[in-house]
């Protein structure tokens, strides 16, 4: 028997275009079969394995999921070196990545199967909104640093793809049961059905119920935490018209309830809304495969408590349009045309003083390439560029005295986004991954243009009757974010693990923030208002550090995962003052992780040592209340005991933060130990 | 203490010895099987598969008897299809009639490739091999190699002599000969 040399591998398709894949004509559970390995599509369009996507990406899949104990998705990905998941209140989770972490978290694209679930008024995630059942997810894809030109817009800080289980490939049955201290009830489902061999179809939907945290907070926070809920239902469908195209039709609603942090550090009860309408088509054909994408998303946010309003809600509206061609010509030379439109609406559900209906909108087009080049058997290199035309528009009605013009509203911002990575790999054990990507981070609505007017509550600063009027700025520029890094992945054979290193530099211009002051007016008639427009570009920061894992597993049963991260920011002080980057997230993580199978037995555990942070905190929810709050390094231990009964049903008891009642993990309140028993039967 | 030392340094080695060091192992068998979902006409009930060998050749003909015992040892085939395994000479090969899978042995020579690849024109065949030189010679579609990776190399003008394709990602992962 012998191996092929490389210059014996000789294109089949030298000269012609050949079609490729697409994600959702992808039998992923097949190919992780066939390689014993996760297999993703989302970062070049085309199928890879992990080791070969020229980005750090590192893939959570099912089995890691189910071995963590957590329900909350989340709460998966602290497992990822670089990643600190602020635990901020009982359902309440922000994602901060490589050294920048804040409430309200702007700079992460979330998608699931592809389709954004970031809300766009404050580019943010309610991570317990999320339409998916955990047990109907087969991999969760986590991107560190800018890949805008390769994901879409948003993608600053980083990517995270829930990919669930396809309707037409996976038959995927899933009832769950779970209970615990907090008096958590949850429970969730996932059905597939398959019409003949040609359509599948999958309905999910599930619920929570848990006790807000009990830990000490403020009075004025006190009145404003709600006990966290959620519910949702999700639909999925796949068929294939004929061999070689597919279409697809999706829904999702979700409704939750949460006490949740807000940007400027202090905590709101949070109402979240959600509904989405998704479909996709694909198909191959000799000039590649096409595949058009159209969804609507519609979110509601109401708060309470915030700005002391009785009323306020944000609404967003976005259509999204994609349609793209990836083609091959050769072997060595794969393309990705893509063009996107989003139509994007932002209005408010609010108390108005003065009789005002804003609405912002924006047109954006987008036009990106991808161009994959395996330039030997050993040597790839991936180029990838996007341009985004956005036009801003106020579509509502403003009141007299707004401090900026309809038309000042109407902007256009033309950016690109760019993302360039070589993977070379001398050897089947050796993967070096050299890297740089520069991502845009669009204002969001709240950022451009909220426009509000209530009254003040009472205050010793202001005369009695002053109203508040607070801006957005329709004059804020995109922040730019620019990463160059290095990573290097070694299989250790012998000890059956893969050690991947990574050391990174990035730089951050035009951050945006939300500064603190103000003007008072006083406005003919003799009204008087405190008007803020704290919204503005404040500054550059830069970062570097590093990142070193170890994971693997025995054929014994045995499975280890422990890391070493690092990140250092640096902001310029009109950073620092407001957003206030640096120390925002753990400089120093360790994570321990093992876990071991025996029979019907599994047992994991997972140990974190968090070093110290310096956050934004506002405990009394008005600007007085404002500061940088100090917490200390901490430890958590976690685990997860699991018996299968027999093929369809498995007992679990896991925890967090088991060594302590309570643990002091963020500026915000201290995060309880919790305890859940679960039983889950699939079929 | 002897036995146990007759055992480990001069039986064992010996065994090892024994065993040619390219015969196809299971882990490889099983590679080719997992491949079977993602053909774009998936083999579904029962089917037979064919083992290929050299009659001229022991080696290849162990071989043959291996993979065949493997198979009917029980190794699982993805997908709920039912495999019927039967030994197949390659200068009979007419006795391929109606098999679904050929499974190559090790130890053909470049002559008997030629005269599989003729046998595969319109055959609805997917030939498969650990040998690599059958995947080289057109005479396997797909080629798989378990180590120190797993590598699946596919022959396109194989394909489309024998008249099946597979999925585009499973073509767009394996190595393209």
């Amino acid at each position: 028997m012998t191996r092929l040399p490389s210059f014996l591998l000789v294109s089949f398709c030298n000269l012609t275009l050949c079609a490729t894949a697409q994600a959702q004509m992808v039998d992923y559970g097949s190919l992780q079969d066939l390689y014993g390995g996760p297999v993703t599509t989302s970062a070049t369009g085309t199928p890879m394995l992990e080791k070969d996507v020229p980005a750090n990406m590192t893939i959570i899949t099912a089995e890691d999921i189910q071995h963590s104990g957590t329900r909350d998705i989340a709460k998966l990905l602290e497992t990822v070196p670089g990643i600190y998941v602020m635990h901020s209140a009982a359902a309440d989770f922000n994602v901060g990545v490589r050294g920048y972490e804040q409430a309200d978290q702007p700079r992460l694209l979330v998608l699931i199967n592809g389709r954004q679930v970031y809300l766009d008024d404050y580019s943010r995630t309610v991570w317990a909104n999320l339409p998916v059942n955990i047990d109907d997810i087969r991999q969760i894809e986590v991107v560190k640093g800018p890949n805008a030109a390769l994901f879409g817009v948003n993608a600053v800080a980083g990517v995270i793809n829930i990919v669930t289980y396809n309707p037409l490939y996976d038959n995927n049955n899933v009832v769950s049961f779970m209970g615990g201290t907090q008096n958590l009830t949850r429970g969730s489902a996932t059905l597939t059905h398959k019409l003949g061999d040609k359509v599948g179809l999958k309905l999910s939907g599930g619920g929570m119920r848990m006790d807000e945290f009990d830990t000490e907070r403020g009075a004025v926070e006190a009145q404003r935490v709600t006990d966290p809920h959620r519910y949702y239902v999700s639909f999925d469908s796949l068929g294939e018209i004929k061999p070689g195209m597919q279409a697809g039709l999706g829904m999702d609603y979700a409704r939750s309830n949460n006490t949740y942090a807000l940007t400027n550090g202090a905590m709101s009860a949070l109402k979240t809304e959600s509904l989405s309408v998704k479909g996709n088509w694909a198909w191959q054909t000799d000039l590649g495969t096409w595949k058009a994408t159209t969804y609507w998303n519609r979110y509601r946010t109401d708060y309470k408590g915030l700005f002391d309003l009785p009323k306020l809600a944000f609404l967003t509206n976005l259509v999204a349009v994609q349609l793209e061609d990836q083609f091959q010509i050769g072997k060595s030379h794969t393309f990705r045309l893509s063009t996107e439109y989003r139509r994007n609406m932002f209005n408010f559900d609010a108390f108005q003083t003065f009789a005002q209906t804003p609405e912002l909108a924006y047109n954006m087009w987008s036009a990106g390439g991808m161009w994959h080049w395996q330039i030997r058997d050993d040597l790839s290199l991936t180029s990838a560029v996007r341009l985004d035309r956005l036009s801003l528009k106020e579509t509502g009605d403003l009141w007299d005295g707004a401090i900026y013009q309809k038309d000042e509203y109407s902007r256009q911002l033309t950016d690109y986004s760019a993302n360039i990575g070589l993977v070379y790999q001398p050897t089947h054990d050796d993967t070096f991954r050299i890297t740089f990507g520069r991502g845009i981070q669009e204002p969001s609505f709240v950022e451009w243009g909220i426009n509000t007017t209530y009254p003040s509550v009472a205050s010793p600063l202001l005369p009695p009757g002053t109203i508040y009027d607070l801006y957005g700025n329709p004059y804020i520029q995109p922040s730019v974010t620019q990463n160059y890094e290095v990573g290097y992945d070694r299989v250790l054979a012998p000890i059956a693990s893969v050690l991947r290193v990574s050391v990174f530099y990035q730089t951050n211009d035009k951050i945006k923030g939300a500064t603190t002051g103000g003007a008072v007016r006083v406005l003919p008639g003799g009204i008087i208002t405190a008007t803020q427009a704290p919204f503005a570009n404040v500054g550059d920061s830069q970062a570097w550090g590093g990142e070193l894992q170890l994971k693997g597993k025995s054929a014994s049963g045995f499975r280890w995962n422990a890391s070493y991260s690092f990140a250092r920011v640096v902001d310029q002080q009109s950073v620092s003052d407001v957003v206030h980057n640096d120390g925002s997230m753990p400089r120093h993580m360790v994570r321990l992780g093992g876990g071991y199978s025996y029979q019907k037995w599994d047992f994991d555990t997972l140990f974190s040592y968090l070093g110290a942070t310096n956050m934004l905190r506002n405990e009394t929810g008005d600007q007085t209340g404002i500061g940088v709050r100090h917490t200390s390094g901490y430890v958590t231990l976690s685990g997860r005991i699991a018996y299968k009964l027999n093929d369809n049903f498995t007992f679990a008891v896991s925890g967090s933060n088991i060594t302590s009642l309570t643990t002091q993990e963020s500026a915000f309140p201290a995060v309880e130990r919790q305890a859940l028993v679960s039983v889950t039967a699939r079929f | 203490m002897f036995p146990l030392l007759l055992r480990r340094f001069l039986l064992l080695p010996l065994l090892l010895l024994s065993v040619p060091a390219w015969a196809t192992d299971q882990v490889e068998i099983g590679l080719a099987l997992k491949s079977l979902p993602l053909l774009t006409q998936k083999i579904t009930g029962s089917a037979t598969m064919a083992i290929i060998y050299d009659p001229a050749n022991p080696a290849s003909e162990t071989d043959a008897r291996g993979i065949k015992a493997i198979m009917d040892g029980g190794q699982p085939v993805p997908g709920g299809v039912t495999l019927t395994t039967k030994l197949v000479r390659v200068d009979a090969l007419k006795e391929l009639a109606g098999a679904k899978i050929g499974f190559v042995a090790n130890g053909l020579n470049a002559a008997q490739f030629a005269v599989l690849n003729n046998a595969l024109k319109d055959s609805g065949m997917l030939t498969v091999s650990a040998d690599l030189n059958c995947v080289q010679s057109a005479a396997c579609i797909i080629g798989v190699a378990a180590r120190p990776s797993v590598t699946i190399y596919y022959n396109h003008a194989a394909a489309e002599k024998s008249g099946i394709s597979f999925a585009p990602a499973f073509i767009m992962l394996a190595k393209q000969v």
